[in-house]
């Protein structure tokens, strides 16, 4: 039987945050998406410092959760990818940041 | 969380990642140091370097910057401080012209003070350039620019025109430094080979 703790009503909003935001690499990834229009891949990959293999993998998450659209083309013959969050992910993401505003500021 | 990430910070610092190349300060470097060689030599040296600046300038950014560092679409806000900074340089360009043209047609311009629009024009483009485009070097510049323009119209040649040469050679030395670092920094990358699973020895 679990045992009621007071804390834990506190910490409550916690559980409630979006987990697909909520991992350090997609945070990185949405904030800075966030601040900007949109990025090609590769700056992304200078701005997280992510590898090419990490950041496909959480912007393929992010894609399917409808945060982020992506958009490909050619320089040249160079290939390049064009990421922007969409609006579900802006708003996803100030909800995001005004839940853990509110709860950090509440531990205060 | 805002003690934590402060988002206008991480927006400059993707904005400012553009400066490490050391490009603007390469082409500064060039558009003074022609300036000051003018003064001593022929204006064929100014026209040349500033060519040099400006080819420099865009071939760099094109086949350097950009396969390194990707691109960027920043927001409309940065993007009307920008513009702000193009239709002030614009607008100084102008007023130089049509001041030279003036000069050069006989007009007589004795009683206009000229010498002090130029002291507060000339670097007061590079400090609202500084500022509106959180360049934080051009600070610096901004001084140098100020202190070879004051001796260029009250003190005159050849030291005006050594001040500039030495103004032009502390970017060129800041921006080739900056260029090589970069280089060293960014390794050229584009995602057909990253999609291979080369990843350029990042983490």
């Amino acid at each position: 039987m679990a045992v009621h703790n007071p804390g834990d009503e506190q910490l409550h909003p916690l559980v409630d945050l979006d987990r697909t935001i909520h991992s350090p690499a997609r945070l990185m990834i949405m904030t800075n998406l966030y601040v900007v229009e949109r990025a090609e891949f590769i700056a992304l990959m200078n701005l997280t410092g992510l590898s090419w293999g990490n950041l496909s993998t959480h912007l393929s998450k992010l894609e399917e959760a409808g945060y982020v659209e992506m958009e490909k083309g050619f320089r040249g013959k160079k290939p390049y990818t064009l990421v922007q969050l969409t609006d579900d992910g802006r708003a996803a993401f100030k909800a995001y940041k005004d839940q853990m505003q509110g709860v950090l500021g509440e531990l205060d | 969380m805002s003690e934590m990430i402060d988002l206008r910070d991480v927006e400059r610092r993707a904005w400012t990642l553009y400066f490490q190349d050391g490009l603007w300060d390469i082409f500064f470097g060039l558009l003074f140091l022609g300036g000051g060689l003018r003064a001593l030599t022929d204006n064929l040296w100014f026209y040349l370097l500033v060519a040099a600046g400006i080819l420099v300038f865009i071939l760099g950014k094109r086949w350097i910057t950009l396969p390194r560092l990707g691109q960027i679409h920043f927001s409309p806000g940065r993007k009307a401080r920008t513009k702000v900074v193009r239709i002030v340089a614009l607008g100084a360009m102008i007023v130089t012209a049509v001041i030279f043209i003036l000069i050069v047609t006989g007009s007589d311009l004795s009683g206009l003070p000229l010498s002090w629009l130029f002291v507060i024009m000339v670097p007061g483009v590079f400090l609202l350039m500084a500022y509106m485009m959180d360049f934080t070097r051009l600070y610096g510049y901004a001084v140098l620019v100020a202190v070879f323009t004051v001796l260029g119209e009250f003190v005159g040649d050849p030291a005006a025109a050594w001040a500039q040469i030495i103004a032009g050679l502390v970017p060129l030395t800041v921006g080739s430094f900056l260029l090589i670092r970069f280089l060293r920094t960014y390794p050229a990358v584009d995602e057909s080979t990253l999609a291979e699973g080369v990843d350029n020895g990042r983490s």
